[in-house]
């Protein structure tokens, strides 16, 4: 099971931004111009993101650009985040500042009733990010 | 680093991770409401029986939820920027659980073979989530 996002056109530039964050290279990453040749896509959307595959911990953050032709723009909500467990603090304060940068912390890292420190925020292309790092043993 | 989808809801939490495990089966690792949380929460009685945190494992992965109180955030909005996208392990797998979801829902996209080299559907749930299902041959 994994979270696929879909963006108006800056897919590429937000993935961009998800790897400078997390490290590591794209598993696959694909453009409308190296689809079959007759989908219903403009010049401009050639090279747009048709499907990326980014390994991200235990599962993969997958994308893609929706052309005009396919159905109405990709509307932002807030009805869902990516949540994360990183492996240590030092790893949990350095990428969540990184995410939240340009963005805007909803909750900020903190120690939580549940045994973990937590924190929330929403990146600067509007996908909110929850980080839970257990503190148990 | 484990990486999950965390569905945010209105209220209605607890229904559709019922939903969800009347199609997939299996139990929930974990439920719990804002009434088992910790004392002092400003939280009126009637909101205190939503859930505060669900986890339920699906094939190799996690799908997380909760309710978010108004007292809290503002009510989660619905979106079309994400949908959850899941690997069934046969095609006759694939046509159960894409049936059984989008069942007072909406088929967005029917289950066909797809140029990828998979059998591919993808619908909104009645509760509004979106799924992608995705057999590779």
């Amino acid at each position: 099971m994994n979270i696929y996002l879909f963006f108006n056109g800056n897919c590429r530039e937000v993935f961009e931004f998800y790897r400078s964050v997390f490290g590591g290279d794209f598993a696959f990453v694909t453009t409308f111009r190296e689809g079959p040749g007759d989908m219903d896509v403009t010049e401009e959307e050639l090279d747009n993101i048709m499907h990326i595959s980014f390994p991200l911990g235990s599962g993969y953050l997958m994308g893609s650009d929706v052309p005009a032709s396919f159905r109405p723009p990709p509307v932002i909500g807030d009805n869902f985040s990516i949540s994360i467990e990183p492996t240590s603090v030092e790893d949990t304060e350095e990428q969540f500042a990184k995410l939240s940068d340009g963005g805007k912390v909803i909750t900020p890292l903190e120690k939580q009733f549940w045994g973990a420190y937590h924190g929330s925020c929403t990146d600067k292309f509007g996908i909110s990010w929850q980080f839970n790092y257990s503190l148990q043993e | 680093m484990s990486l999950t989808i965390y569905l945010h809801f209105n209220g209605n939490c607890r229904e559709v991770f019922e939903f969800y495990r009347s199609i997939f089966g299996g139990e929930f690792d974990m439920i719990s409401t804002f009434r088992e949380g910790p004392e002092g929460m400003p939280l009126p009685e009637d909101v205190l029986d939503q859930v505060m945190h669900v986890s339920y494992p699906i094939g190799s992965s996690v799908l997380m939820g909760s309710d978010v109180p108004e007292q809290f955030a503002p009510p989660p909005v619905q979106g079309s920027n994400f949908s959850i996208s899941y690997q069934p392990e046969s095609k006759e797998a694939a046509d159960e659980l894409f049936a059984k979801l989008s069942d007072g829902g909406t088929v967005t996209m029917p289950m066909e073979d797809q140029f990828w080299g998979a059998y591919f559907g993808s619908c909104i749930d009645k509760f509004g989530i979106s799924w992608q299902l995705n057999t590779e041959h």
